[in-house]
């Protein structure tokens, strides 16, 4: 219920969490299947669109569109790359530009129609997104583009020059890319931005009371989410070195829900880094067949958002706290709130 | 030209019927069903099965698919809805329903849609059109079977308006839609009115994929082509409007088979466009008001 200010017992929270990421830098000394790291770039990518779900989530919005930000960027940086001849480290900021202004000129007209008429709409404008680079020949058709350039070698101090042949470097760019998207979001969570979000979820009429402007923080939020996707579509984009329309169907933003929701829909970092790294290992691990994939994932999520509104990560504190015995001061508040 | 006009007003008709399905569940149950699309499929394939495979007399296969939609929906209300619905409060707002069920049904749909390929194949099926006159008025082709959408769409309006005006269980859907707390104070069994207009909505979605069936073949990706269309038909009428609704698909309908005819494929992206600026001015559609 409250990801940011839980302010005294944070530095010892912290701890684990350093131990893991620097598990993380070390994993490409020990783990040299191709494979699996290609599984741990997946799970990065997968684990930042969900971050933006649940940012977008965080003022009580869904946005099925995802897909649609994560299309834009990786064609923006594709384009800019091969027309324009642009090096991969300057194409990542602009398609993230690109991405989070296409962003507020929709975010813009579809915020103001009201909760469910955005859902719908960002779905809609996934799927013309969709047909949009499918039938203009210029932007690839639906063959997409082949044989993107890999970014340009760079060489960093004391480490030497790193050139983008092998996964590696890829492995450490899309985890810098993941952590920088994560420190981000989580300093945004944690300004006066992040507690105006707060109070737009609890009730957009009291926080509209206080003199919080709750459209431009919806949009906002709106956008930082959808250019963050548009970075991540381009990270993308350079590594799979292809992109073809199908690779950013409606059904990505779906699966994009599944992993913010499996993980927890509250909290806002780590539930979708556990959600998807599921999401992204299982299913492979166990050699699910691709026919029958979508029911395992949708009878998973309707059974997640109808029982387990927490997600893993809800479920787990809650079986937590059952074995204490007693619930924490803000649940109690919450529930008086919502008894009320 | 006039062959594209009649074109895009049963196309229109199609959607319309879609949209009061989904209006009516969204205004009474407060559910966003995104699988609606799916209860379209399920209408057509039931028919085509009845008819085309079965062999049974038209009257009866259609009485036999109205009453497989009411099943089907039932199951999927009890085992899915219900307990959305069950997480509500009266006075929840719908923007926190619509939330909810949105994700919920955006599983349904998948799982649903997935069901559809499994069971039925991806191959197309076909139906003998049961009305294959086509009247010619000095040069103009009208098929009967595009002619008797519209007008059957017509006679389920005028149904529809009598139902809701006319009886009793009609009237108390509009109450709970109105207000569901009061009108649990006033008696009426809000859980068996869910349920009744959640039937209700998906035999609408069952008639559409039925009217369809002969003139198009039958595919399983169809439900999730046209919900997404009929899903912008209702954001274009407006969510609380029954009126806006039937402005709105004569509009898309038409808008639709003029443009493909004209400009291609392209014609959905200018379509998506058009209401995105027409949105700017009025947010809430033709009719409607924009939601919280």
């Amino acid at each position: 219920m409250k990801p940011w200010n839980n302010g005294k017992n944070n530095a010892k929270n912290r701890v684990p969490l350093l131990i893991f990421v620097a598990f993380l830098f070390l994993l490409p000394l020990f783990l040299k299947n191709p494979y699996y790291q290609h599984l741990f770039i997946m799970t990065y990518v997968a684990a930042g669109l969900g971050m933006s779900f649940n940012m977008v989530y965080s003022t009580r919005l869904i946005t099925l569109g995802a897909a649609a930000f994560y299309a834009i960027g990786a064609y923006s940086s594709t384009l800019l790359t091969i027309k324009l001849n642009l090096s991969f480290w300057l194409a990542l900021p602009l398609a993230t530009v690109i991405a989070g202004i296409v962003a507020f000129v929709v975010g813009v007209i579809i915020i103001r129609t009201g909760t469910l008429t955005f859902v719908i709409m960002t779905l809609l404008f996934c799927l013309i997104i969709y047909q949009l680079v499918g039938s203009i020949s210029w932007l690839g058709g639906w063959g997409g583009f082949i044989n993107i350039p890999r970014p340009n070698p760079i060489s960093i101090p004391y480490i030497g020059e790193i050139s983008f042949q092998s996964r590696v470097p890829f492995y450490y760019l899309g985890l810098c890319l993941i952590l920088l998207v994560a420190l981000i979001y989580q300093s945004l969570y944690s300004s006066r931005i992040g507690r105006a979000w707060k109070a737009i979820k609890q009730s957009e009429r009291v926080a509209a009371s206080m003199g919080i402007n709750v459209f431009w923080y919806k949009t906002l939020c709106f956008v930082v989410a959808s250019s963050a996707s548009g970075a991540l579509g381009s990270f993308y984009a350079h590594y799979y070195q292809i992109v073809i329309p199908d690779m950013f169907t409606g059904f990505i933003s779906i699966y994009i829900q599944i992993y913010s929701a499996l993980g927890g829909l509250e909290y806002y970092i780590l539930g979708p880094a556990v959600g998807a790294a599921i999401m992204i290992f299982v299913p492979e691990l166990l050699n699910i067949a691709q026919d029958i994939q979508p029911i395992i994932f949708g009878s998973m999520l309707v059974i997640i958002i109808v029982f387990f509104p927490g997600g893993i990560i809800g479920s787990l504190k809650k079986l937590n706290q059952k074995k204490i015995g007693k619930k924490t001061r803000s649940e109690e508040n919450v529930e008086a709130i919502s008894d009320h | 030209m006039f062959q594209l006009f009649v074109n895009g007003l049963s196309i229109g008709a199609i959607y319309i019927l879609l949209v009061f399905g989904l209006q009516l569940i969204i205004r009474t149950t407060g559910i966003v069903n995104f699988a609606h699309g799916e209860m379209y499929v399920f209408g057509a394939y039931t028919f085509w099965f009845t008819y085309s495979v079965l062999d049974l007399h038209l009257g009866f296969a259609v009485i036999l698919t109205v009453i497989v939609m009411a099943i089907i929906s039932g199951v999927v209300y009890r085992a899915v809805f219900h307990y959305v619905q069950a997480r509500f409060k009266a006075d929840t707002p719908l923007s926190d329903k619509a939330l909810m069920s949105a994700m919920a049904s955006i599983g349904l749909m998948m799982v649903l849609s997935r069901i559809i390929v499994l069971y039925f194949g991806t191959d197309q099926k076909g139906i003998p059109s049961f009305l294959p006159q086509v009247f010619v008025f000095s040069g103009i082709r009208l098929p009967a079977e595009r002619l008797s959408i519209i007008l059957i769409a017509v006679l389920i309006a005028g149904i529809l308006s009598f139902f809701f005006f006319g009886t009793k269980l009609g009237k108390a859907m509009r109450a709970v839609s109105t207000d569901s707390l009061a009108s649990k104070l006033m008696g009426i069994n809000s859980d068996r009115i869910f349920i009744a207009s959640f039937a209700l909505g998906s035999i609408l979605a069952g008639v559409a994929g039925l009217l369809i069936a002969p003139v198009f073949a039958l595919d399983p990706a169809m439900g999730t082509e046209i919900i997404f269309m009929a899903m912008l038909v209702m954001v274009f009428g407006g969510i609380n409007s029954y009126k806006g609704a039937v402005y709105a698909g004569i509009t898309v309908g038409l808008a639709e088979s003029f443009g493909y005819y004209f400009i291609g494929i392209i014609s959905h992206v200018l379509l998506f466009v058009m209401v995105m600026v027409f949105l700017i001015f009025r947010p809430g559609g033709f009719f409607g008001e924009a939601l919280e």
